[in-house]
């Protein structure tokens, strides 16, 4: 993987992990799951990845975490949004959904209009 | 620097060490929750966990990696964790604002109202009561009074206050002064508020002029040539800042008068420290005039003295009373204990106080006013952010069950309520600022040093304390309510209905904030009632157009001696005096006030009338309602005349008037006659008496017109016995707090003639009422002009418009009917808009239990009724305690204020009425909403 890839995964990954938090606090393995069952397994190859991505989202304040008691009875780390993170999360969106359009009408776009 | 519980409190719950061991267990806990999942969709447990590590990629390698990452977190968390995590908390607070922009403007609103008024009643308080003079170190300036059991403060008269002077040891200097009025005839005449003092009064004050010279002791001699220093406001307005004033003399209404010095321009001097009074633009030398040597046990001169240094008011107290029993021994007729009275003793008493004490009343219960508006502004902040608090417990219940500390939860609160008190305190002290500026204007001269009040440190310093407590004690109970979550109904059902316990709290809140608004608008109706009483109530007269000239007659020329109290006087009117009395009242001088006076007075009405404008000229002793002049007053009692006049119980002013006197100023004549030609010095005595004097002397129901009167005019001479002729309706005298006096108009021509040494200065009053045409104050250098050219030497004591002197009276009572009413006007506010706020949020929280009502069959009507019926019974709880309240307070109010008009059932049942019908309006839309709960949605919502 080339650098600039990895940081548009890692930018990704931090984009999905908030959505993923949006619904409220979920532990490291609810956060795999879903980002594995939205993306098809294409964003997160290794569910290890996740780990860090979780120490270094917390690190910027948009993510926080607790230990709590999982639904099975164990304890777990469940993760929550900051409001920072909320924050983020809307704009993240809003630039997402500006990049994908972006890019979904030039790579669709017509020959002449290239130019 | 931080307290010793704070690092515990907030540290960082992931310690270095407990790093690597949690993510072993996360991890650990992610491949069994894999495998487990795994197990359930039926792969066998030995693939099932080779799975879950094939998936998750080497734990080894992704636990170092996330360590790694942790460790980075760590330590940059570790600097700056309590900081981030409190401005988390700020940023998340303005977020919640920014979706109820709403909610965020009431708060902001109700806290910066409280803050307001607050800081606006601190800032005047601290001015007009707190702070000193600006003189330097103005503790040690004391003010220096005679005082017996009965008179605590007693000014003094000249022979006691010399040998006062010559006995103290505890002061560095000591000036007798005497409060006066003079005119300078230069430029525009303007009446000065004059202060004549001792030249040691600069030392007392320690403020020298700035240009000239000080008055100085050489000027303190007998006859002395007067001089005078100004204040620089004075110098600049009178001699346009004229440098040559310096030296020059100048005709003043009390003599030619030296200008020889000029006061820095930041000095005023309010009258304050020895005298409760106007402000004083000139210092004239001498307040001792002609008399020097007369002893009284009361006297004229009001006395200041600097302490020296180490010396304590105490000490100088106590000094002084040796020297004030010395004094009794010495001289135990005037000095010593009287059958009423003890002698004659001294108290030094701080300067600033003792003037402050006469006006500090009305200001203590401004004050609290003031507290009790704070208390229902933190009530109302209280309920409202309660219920916000309690709004989003569903949300403080997940933070709760992911292991949110409770202090967590507390901070989070207080954050957010943080926010609310910082910008609630930003527009609170900028609207203070705006009504210390604006409130002085709209009520001017009430109040002294009103126009000095500022935002300072200090009050700035006091508002950012009222912030912090209005924030402390709003924020208090929905913090630690907030942060009592309970998981399981909060999170299962929280949403839906309301238990009966925070229901309980939001309505106790409301009730405790209606009871204090009623206890508030119920006092503040009784003072308004009082206070509206005073303003309007009706002078009895037309002031409109009418000046009033107050002259002075010079007593060496319109009097002349004629003899002793011993020889002329009535020899039953000594008799109730004990020896030492009778011997020095019976050497008290007689004078004869005569032809010269009555003339002075006829002539300067012809030339008055000349003047183009005027429509016609009546004279009195005393103008009416010209303040604090109780000097006419004489005991009177028509049935039992031959009672000594001590023991008298009954009491009427005395007032010598022209017989166009009630026409000019157009009191109506209720019965009888007016005096006329006829009742001149030789005919039969009449009297024309008021309303108030048939009321305590006739009972009110006889017709007293041709009854026989008998009273004293020189309390030393032989009763007048005089004829009712008329009843005029009762005019103000003193001022609108004071009841209507028993008045007796005696025609000016029957004046006595004789007059004691110490009643002399009576007759020589004399006031011309001058009804123009148009605007008086146009006509006034004319009305002066035609004074002077009867006699130019007479002083003029003011000349003023009755209308301004009406108004000066009013002053006070008007400020703090203005204040009164804003306060009032509040809290009614404040109560109406949570009680509003309390009943939407009810509503809002039980739109569940509403629908289901709805469905059972419930109709809109009766569920807005119910709700209706809600805000009702709050009202009239709230309503019921308050008045409850406020008459158990009731009888501290009537210490607190003179004439303070009995508890009116009227006034607090309508007090009643407007807060029930505020509430039920604040409870009308929130009913409506009730109303109109659709029964699908509101049980589909959830």
């Amino acid at each position: 993987m080339s650098d600039s890839s990895l940081q548009l995964v890692r930018g990704t990954l931090d984009l999905l992990v908030l959505k993923a938090l949006s619904w409220g606090p979920r532990h490291g393995y609810a956060v795999s799951q879903w980002i594995k069952g939205v993306t098809e397994g294409a964003l997160l190859v290794e569910e290890g990845s996740l780990y860090p991505a979780l120490q270094r989202i917390q690190r910027k304040g948009w993510i926080r975490s607790r230990w709590g008691v999982s639904d099975t009875g164990r304890r777990a780390r469940f993760y929550e949004l900051t409001p920072v993170g909320e924050e983020r999360l809307a704009r993240e969106v809003r630039v997402w959904q500006r990049y994908t359009a972006a890019v979904e009408r030039a790579v669709s776009a017509p020959e002449w209009e290239v130019e | 620097m931080l307290p010793p519980g704070f690092r515990r409190v907030f540290r960082n719950p992931f310690g270095p060490r407990a790093l690597r061991s949690e993510i072993e267990e996360e991890i650990a806990f992610h491949l069994h929750a894999k495998e487990r999942d795994l197990t359930e969709q039926g792969v066998e447990p030995d693939r099932a966990r080779r799975e879950a590590r094939r998936q998750f990629g080497s734990p080894e390698r992704w636990r170092r990696r996330a360590v790694a990452a942790a460790r980075r977190r760590e330590r940059r968390e570790r600097g700056v964790d309590a900081l981030g995590s409190y401005l988390q908390d700020l940023a998340g607070a303005l977020r919640h604002f920014r979706r109820r922009p709403g909610f965020a403007l009431f708060c902001v609103t109700i806290l910066s109202l409280g803050i307001a008024a607050g800081t606006a009643v601190f800032a005047v308080l601290d001015t007009v009561l707190f702070r000193p003079m600006p003189f330097p170190d103005p503790h040690r300036i004391v003010a220096v009074q005679g005082s017996t059991n009965r008179y605590p403060g007693l000014t003094v008269s000249p022979a006691n206050y010399f040998d006062w002077k010559a006995g103290q040891r505890s002061f560095s200097a000591m000036a007798a002064t005497r409060a006066t009025s003079v005119t300078l005839f230069t430029g525009s005449p303007e009446a000065l508020g004059t202060l004549a003092v001792e030249s040691d009064f600069f030392d007392v004050i320690g403020v020298h002029p700035t240009l000239g010279r000080r008055i100085l002791p050489e000027d303190d001699k007998p006859n002395a040539p007067r001089v005078a220093v100004v204040t620089h406001g004075a110098w600049r307005r009178i001699f346009a800042g004229d440098p040559d004033a310096l030296g020059r003399q100048v005709d003043g209404s009390a003599g030619p008068v030296t200008i020889v010095g000029v006061m820095p321009p930041d000095f005023r001097y309010l009258d304050v420290p020895f005298w409760g009074g106007p402000e004083r633009d000139l210092f004239l030398s001498d307040p001792f005039g002609s008399d020097r040597t007369s002893r009284t046990t009361g006297g004229y001169l009001w006395v200041g003295a600097r302490l020296m240094p180490g010396v304590s008011i105490e000490q100088a107290d106590a000094q002084m009373k040796d020297v004030a029993a010395r004094l009794a021994e010495e001289y135990p007729g005037i000095n010593g204990p009287s059958a009423d009275d003890s002698a004659l003793s001294i108290r030094v008493v701080d300067a600033h106080w003792d003037a402050v004490e006469l006006i500090a009343r009305p200001f203590l219960l401004m004050g609290v006013a003031t507290a009790l508006l704070l208390l229902v502004v933190c009530m109302n902040a209280a309920g409202v952010l309660l219920t916000w608090v309690l709004d989003r417990r569903r949300e403080l219940a997940v933070r709760a069950a992911l292991g949110a500390a409770r202090h967590r939860l507390i901070r989070q609160v207080m954050a957010e309520t943080g926010w609310l008190s910082v910008v609630g305190t930003a527009v609170g002290v900028g609207l203070a600022a705006l009504l210390v500026r604006v409130v002085p204007g709209l009520v001017p001269g009430s109040i002294p040093r009103l126009d000095e009040v500022a935002l300072d440190g200090r009050v700035l310093g006091g508002a950012l304390l009222f912030s912090l407590t209005l924030w402390l004690a709003s924020a208090a109970l929905p913090a630690i309510r907030g942060s009592k979550v309970n998981l399981s109904s909060s999170l299962k059902d929280g949403a839906r209905t309301i238990t009966p316990g925070r229901a309980w709290i939001g309505r106790t809140i409301i009730v405790g904030q209606l009871a204090l608004t009623c206890a508030l608008v119920a006092g503040a109706a009784r003072l308004i009632h009082t206070y509206s009483s005073l303003v309007q109530v009706h002078p009895g007269l037309d002031p409109a157009n009418t000046l009033a000239l107050h002259v002075r007659l010079p007593a060496d020329r319109y009097t002349e001696q004629v003899g002793s109290v011993g020889a002329l006087a009535a020899p039953d009117a000594l008799g109730h005096l004990n020896e030492a009395w009778q011997e020095q009242i019976g050497a008290t001088p007689v004078y004869r006030v005569g032809a010269e006076a009555a003339d002075f007075v006829r002539r300067v009405g012809e030339e008055l009338r000349k003047v183009p404008g005027i429509r016609s000229v009546a004279f009195a002793n005393e103008a009416p309602f010209s303040g604090g002049q109780i000097w006419g007053t004489l005991p009177f009692d028509p049935g039992t005349g031959g009672l000594p006049l001590a023991e008298r119980e009954k009491w009427a002013y005395l007032k010598w008037v022209s017989p166009n006197f009630f026409e000019t100023l157009q009191v109506p004549l209720l019965r009888g006659r007016v005096f006329g030609e006829t009742d001149g010095p030789g005919d039969p005595p009449v009297v024309i008496v008021n309303d108030a004097y048939v009321d305590t002397f006739f009972g009110g129901a006889v017709d007293p017109v041709g009854a026989a009167v008998r009273f004293p005019e020189d309390p030393y001479f032989p009763e007048k016995e005089a004829t009712v002729v008329g009843v005029v309706a009762n005019t103000l005298q003193q001022g609108p707090h004071q009841p209507f006096e028993p008045v007796l108009y005696v025609p000016l021509a029957q004046r006595a003639p004789l007059w004691n040494r110490y009643q002399r200065a009576f007759p020589l009053r004399s006031t011309f009422l001058i009804r123009t045409d148009g605007e008086p104050t146009v006509l006034a250098n004319d009305v002066r002009r035609a004074m002077w050219s009867v006699d130019p030497e007479v002083p003029v004591s003011y000349l003023r418009t009755l209308e301004d002197m009406l108004l000066e009276l009013s002053a006070e009572p008007r400020f703090f009917l203005f204040l009164l009413s804003g306060f009032a006007l509040v809290s009614l506010l404040l109560a109406a808009a949570g009680t509003f706020g309390l009943l939407v949020h009810d509503v809002q929280q039980r739109t569940h239990e509403i629908g289901v009502r709805r469905a059972l069959g419930a109709t809109s009507g009766s569920v807005t009724g119910r709700v209706l019926r809600e805000g009702a019974a709050l009202a009239v709880t709230g309503v019921a305690l308050g008045l409850a309240g406020a008459l158990a307070a009731g009888r501290t109010l009537a210490s607190l204020i003179v004439g303070l008009t009995d508890w009116s059932p009227v006034v607090q049942l309508l007090v009643a009425c407007v807060l029930v019908i505020t509430v039920l309006g604040a409870s009308w839309l929130p009913a409506r909403r009730a109303g109109g709960v659709d029964p699908l949605e509101a049980l589909r919502a959830d």
